[in-house]
């Protein structure tokens, strides 16, 4: 609570001067400025949680700068509207723009989706510079009208207390929201897609959000320039005005304040070199360079560093409750079958790639409150089966019943959320993160805050987000993370990663655990340790079905063994049955002639 | 009508080619190392302004001068041809270590960004340097008008096409029948079964850019003649490079080659029916593909391994 | 026996993946002429150890000598022309380029004209008929037999000193699998120095000299292929004790 109060305090302080200027100076040069550096960090206050926080790097939200700017003129100057109503409704229609932006965007990756957003910058230069009728060109639309107080048109310094205004309530919605579940999930999804899916984040739907989000923000900041200037034109709309806003968010760099400081080193900036068009351009690239060399986070993370290092007193550090309850799984809704089939049913899966079947009709039983184990040879197909069992893959046939519902085809995200829970081979962590915001991301799906009731962050949500500190703690506790909690997860040493991927999989409340290879690269006291941690998940109530190569773990913790070769089940039942299996011993370390004749003729043994 | 689509197909194909010139640099780059150069188009630019330089210079004028058809003799733009590719190598290998080399493999795409970044101070110093006016660059050949049944062609736009069919054609057979050619080849389907073989790997990426640099500078030069070379010109050509490359395949030479001349064709034609429509025509063309088929017409999938 | 000095020599080697150690201080040596293999089960880093010996990979600490020459340092490509040519995990063929073309890039580094090269191709055909049969196909529309010969043929054109094969039975059909061992003993008996990486134990054990078991980083058992074959302690390393 106390850092809230900081916080609160310092904002209040900050506007308040900012206030002040108007009231200190009549210079519209200064107070334009001001006003700049706001609509600025209104801009990038969107982009920033799409550029930093959701890794999607758009260059072409000059195309929504103008959706904004356009609408806003159009709506006041043709259809008359109210120059209040154009206003909001420039920043619904940037949104809308930002589902249009998204649409194809997402459907592609990498380099190819730098150039799409800059194809749709480009489009809407064009139509804006080409379509006279409507656009009006270079000559550019006069008679925008202002927003007003009842008939008197907005002065300078009513202009500056808006934005502040806005900039202030945009500046505390976001602090709430990056802060919540949403921010998590933002991050989440940069960083391991395949993981977020795998905790029940829908990776589209928040990619598309995070661009209605910077559409909206900048939308209005199009409309903010175009109403105070009464005037619009397609000189505005530029491909250099969507890399001066990537600029100011990734100088500004990765956090809430990020924005704040972009805006106002680079508003500054530009006034300053605005005489030399040459040089601010030179100098932009030459930043943005820069930028990326030495400050990968922007300049608030080079700070954050920096008062790591020399004031770590400077830095807020959260006060975590201790003496909670032990962690219980919360019982999860009743089965829609129970009864003698499995938790999992899965019959005839099978799965082809090119000339290679990794997955050739295999049948799959797991039994509820039991621990499998699944093992074979390398490229036996492990791994594809559990992909496909938690979604990642789709099988070419083959059906597939999870408490009682078919998941052939079924988004991961919603498997997930059906009690599908899983950890990754190569361990995929999110590793800029807290270990805490590990596990607080795994509750995701469990954390009752939507969408609005997380800008507000009061209420509700505030409930819902301690409660989830608290669960989250507990988890840990139960895995003995606890004092580790604060942490980077990058940081933690190779066997507490996994423990902390377990941790986070637990979170999800799952029915099913699956474990992909978890005593990969630990040493022998750790696997033992993971031995009692597999045995405290069983009886918490948890199913569990795990790949591992590390034959002394599978023996000593498995109920039930199944053993793949060649993509096809080969054998199965208890440890002791499986490992006298000539078949498997074969499988395992490859047969001279004599026992392949006796595997060949059925495994008599005398 | 059958002469303005005869003519329209010609200056498509012309210019098609300069595309496919561009894209197979993306190309080349990209299986090499998974980046390529998004400020490809202001090397462009810079190709076509120190062609012009050197032929002031050899006209004894200086670089900020005009010139004049006189000056321009096929000798001396050969002799320019030889510069520009020399300066652009030499920027090649400037950007492979400035602005690649750090960014790759560091994922996030910063790689992006930092071409864009370096791609804005080619352009500013170019601007610092020759000022923001078009630029004048009269072809070696003269301008009258060829007649080719009824329609016209000028006599530089076969040059372009000549000039990069010729360069495309030894690209490809370089790629294909050479001993450095394979390696290259081998370092696009990985690197350590490249290094196993003995090829030093980071040579042939630094290779890679030289070449992609030196084929952006050749299509500035060829292209500067007939069109309105500006300082600003580049973005727009790179961005339908790299569109031909999407629509051919950007993991095969071949398809960019392709790609760039049926964009140049569907460029020229859309433009002859409705002139505004030319651009915004293409660029949705590819969100079309990027959509349907996103690997382009001779790409392959790629399947991505969890 | 005099004591010559070994063709390769490791000696305390250890290397990191990020923060896993996957090799913790691994020493052996080769001698020339020998067969030595390394078996182990999944994840006991025998990939990575080969991935160390051909420079693909940066070591932490310890030292690689080849010939009396510490190359731990060395860049990877360097190392082909020095004497060391591997058919890396999952073979791992030039997929677009031809069976021919394959061969040709495996001597790349070569200088001693196109004749020789030549003559060695046709070498390779007559040890591998299959090969010739296909040499103008692409490589990746080859089944994972064909690719395995491939990759072999390929790492011998380099005329290497010391051929490392790294689990040439992976994801191959056992009847494949023999083949590829018949091929390993024809190579033994032209005399060729091979350090084979399987987790097909027994018929690594069959065809080398001498044998060392990885589990998790570092050599549990080392000796005699033929001692290692009847040990019980090999199939415990795979499948674990029995109750």
């Amino acid at each position: 609570m106390n850092s809230e109060i900081k916080h609160y305090g310092w904002l209040a302080l900050v506007a308040a001067l900012v206030a002040a200027i108007p009231l200190m100076t009549s210079n519209d040069f200064y107070l334009r400025i001001v006003f700049l550096i706001g609509v600025n960090y209104i801009a990038a206050s969107g982009l920033n949680v799409l550029v930093n926080y959701t890794g999607q790097k758009s260059l072409g939200h000059a195309g929504l700068f103008a959706v904004g700017a356009y609408a806003v003129a159009l709506l006041t100057t043709r259809w008359g509207w109210n120059p209040w109503a154009a206003f909001a409704m420039a920043g619904v229609l940037a949104g809308l723009f930002g589902v249009v932006i998204a649409l194809p965007a997402l459907r592609v990756k990498g380099p190819a989706l730098a150039m799409v957003t800059i194809g749709f910058g480009i489009v809407v230069e064009k139509v804006v510079s080409e379509w006279q009728d409507v656009f009006a060109g270079q000559q550019g639309i006069y008679g925008v009208v202002p927003l007003k107080l009842g008939d008197q048109m907005f002065a300078s310094s009513h202009w500056v207390w808006f934005v502040l205004a806005l900039c202030v309530v945009l500046h505390i919605m976001f602090r709430h929201l990056l802060a919540g579940r949403f921010g998590r999930a933002f991050m989440a999804v940069n960083t391991a897609e395949v993981a977020a899916e795998s905790v029940g984040v829908s990776v589209y739907k928040f990619k598309v959000l995070a661009f209605v989000i910077s559409a909206f923000t900048c939308g209005i900041a199009g409309a903010l320039i175009t109403q105070q200037n009464q005037y619009i034109n397609s000189d505005f709309i530029t491909f250099n005005l969507s890399v001066f806003f990537l600029l100011v968010v990734l100088f500004g760099g990765n956090s809430v304040y990020g924005p704040l400081l972009g805006a106002v080193v680079l508003t500054l900036l530009d006034s300053l070199l605005s005489r030399w068009p040459g040089v601010q351009h030179f100098t932009y690239g030459a930043l943005l360079l820069f930028a990326l060399y030495a400050m990968p986070n922007g300049l608030a993370g080079t700070l954050r560093s920096l008062a790591r290092k020399y004031a770590p007193g400077l830095l807020p550090t959260p006060q975590l409750p201790q003496d909670l309850p032990a962690w219980q799984l919360k019982s999860a809704a009743p089965l829609a079958s129970t009864g003698a089939e499995g938790l999992l049913d899965g019959r005839g899966i099978y799965k082809a790639y090119g000339g290679v079947v990794p997955t050739n009709e295999v049948d799959l039983c797991i039994k509820p409150g039991h621990v499998h184990s699944l093992i074979g040879p390398n490229g036996a197909g492990k791994t594809t089966l559990l992909n496909i069992l938690s979604g990642i893959v789709v099988p070419e046939r083959g059906t597939i019943q999870f408490a009682g519902q078919s998941i052939v085809g079924v988004s991961p995200n919603r498997i997930a959320r059906m009690g599908l829970g899983r950890t990754f081979q190569n361990l995929r962590l999110f590793s800029d993160m807290t270990v805490l915001d590990n596990v607080k991301v795994g509750l995701h799906a469990h954390i009752q805050a939507g969408f609005f009731a997380s800008l507000i962050g009061v209420g509700k949500a505030r409930r819902a987000e301690l409660a989830a500190r608290d669960e989250a703690l507990q988890i840990l506790d139960r895995l003995q993370l606890r004092d580790k909690a604060l942490h980077t997860a990058g940081s933690l040493p190779y066997g507490l990663q996994r423990r902390l991927e377990l941790a986070r999989a637990l979170a999800t409340h799952p029915r099913l655990l699956l474990l992909d290879e978890p005593a990969a690269g630990l040493n022998p006291q750790e696997t033992q340790e993971l031995i009692q941690v597999i045995a405290r998940i069983r009886d918490l109530g948890i199913t569990v079905l795990l790949i591992e190569h590390h034959m002394d773990l599978v023996m000593a913790v498995s109920d039930h063994v199944i053993v793949l070769d060649y993509g096809q089940k080969i054998a199965e039942g208890t440890p002791q049955q499986v490992q006298s299996n000539p078949r498997v011993i074969a499988a395992y370390l490859g047969s001279d002639d004599e026992s392949e004749d006796e595997a060949m003729n059925g495994g008599t043994h005398a | 009508m059958l002469d303005s689509i005869l003519q329209a197909v010609f200056s498509g194909l012309a210019l098609g080619s300069i595309y496919a010139l561009v894209a197979v640099g993306f190309n080349i780059t990209f299986n090499t190392t998974k980046t390529l150069n998004f400020g490809q188009g202001e090397f462009l630019v810079a190709g076509a302004f120190v062609a012009v330089s050197v032929l002031l210079l050899l006209a004894g004028k200086n670089i900020t001068d005009s010139l004049v058809p006189a000056d321009v003799s096929l000798w001396r733009y050969v002799l320019s041809l030889l510069g520009t590719m020399a300066v652009l190598a030499l920027l090649g290998l400037l950007l492979y270590y400035a602005a690649v080399r750090p960014f790759v493999g560091r994922g996030g795409m910063a790689w992006v960004m930092s071409t864009i970044g370096f791609g804005i101070i080619i352009q500013n110093t170019a601007l610092a340097i020759w000022g923001p006016a078009p630029l004048v660059m009269p072809s070696p050949l003269g301008s009258e008008v060829l007649r080719i049944g009824n329609a016209g062609v000028l006599p530089q736009e076969v040059l372009v096409l000549v000039c990069s069919v010729a360069v495309l054609l030894a690209l490809d057979y370089v790629m294909r029948h050479t001993r450095i050619g394979k390696a290259v080849r081998a370092v696009a389907q990985s690197g350590s079964a490249a290094t196993l073989m003995g090829i030093n790997v980071t040579a042939i990426v630094v290779l890679a850019f030289v070449i992609s640099s030196s084929l952006a500078g050749l299509a500035g030069l060829l292209i500067a003649p007939i069109t309105t070379a500006s300082v600003f010109m580049g973005m727009s050509l790179a961005l339908k490079a790299f569109s031909s490359a999407i629509l051919g395949g950007l993991t095969s030479p071949r398809g960019c080659m392709l790609g760039g001349f049926v964009l140049g064709l569907i460029e020229a034609l859309v433009g002859l029916w409705q002139a505004e429509m030319r651009e915004i025509s293409i660029f949705l063309l590819i969100i079309v593909v990027l959509v349907v088929r996103p690997q382009g017409l001779l790409g392959q999938k790629i399947v991505e391994k969890v | 026996m005099p004591e010559q000095t070994p063709l390769l020599r490791v000696e305390a080697l250890e290397l990191h993946y990020g923060a896993v150690q996957a090799l913790k201080g691994v020493s052996l040596q080769v001698h020339a002429g020998e067969v030595v293999t390394i078996i182990g089960g999944n994840g006991a880093g025998k990939s990575t150890l080969m991935k160390a010996i051909s420079g693909l990979e940066p070591t932490a600490a310890g030292r690689i000598e080849f010939l009396g020459q510490d190359i731990t340092r060395m860049p990877g490509h360097l190392r082909v022309p020095f004497g060391i040519a591997q058919s890396p995990e999952g073979r791992q063929v030039f997929a677009d380029q031809s069976v021919h073309d394959n061969l040709l890039l495996g001597a790349y580094h070569r200088k001693d004209g196109a004749a020789a090269i030549a003559a060695d191709v046709e070498q390779q055909f007559n040890t591998f008929p299959r090969l010739r049969e296909r040499r103008a196909q692409m490589a990746g529309t080859m089944s994972g037999g064909e690719q395995q010969m491939l990759a072999i043929a390929r790492a011998l054109m380099s005329r290497p000193k010391l051929l490392l094969l790294d689990e040439p039975s992976l994801g191959l059909a056992p009847l494949i699998v023999k083949e590829i061992f018949a091929i390993v003993r024809q190579l033994k008996a032209q005399g060729v120095t091979i350090l084979l990486v399987e987790q097909m134990a027994n018929q690594a054990l069959a065809v080398a000299d001498r044998a060392y078991v990885l589990e998790t980083g570092h050599f549990t058992l080392q000796g005699a292929a033929a001692d290692l074959r009847r040990d019980p302690k090999v199939r415990a390393a795979y499948l674990g004790a029995h109750a």
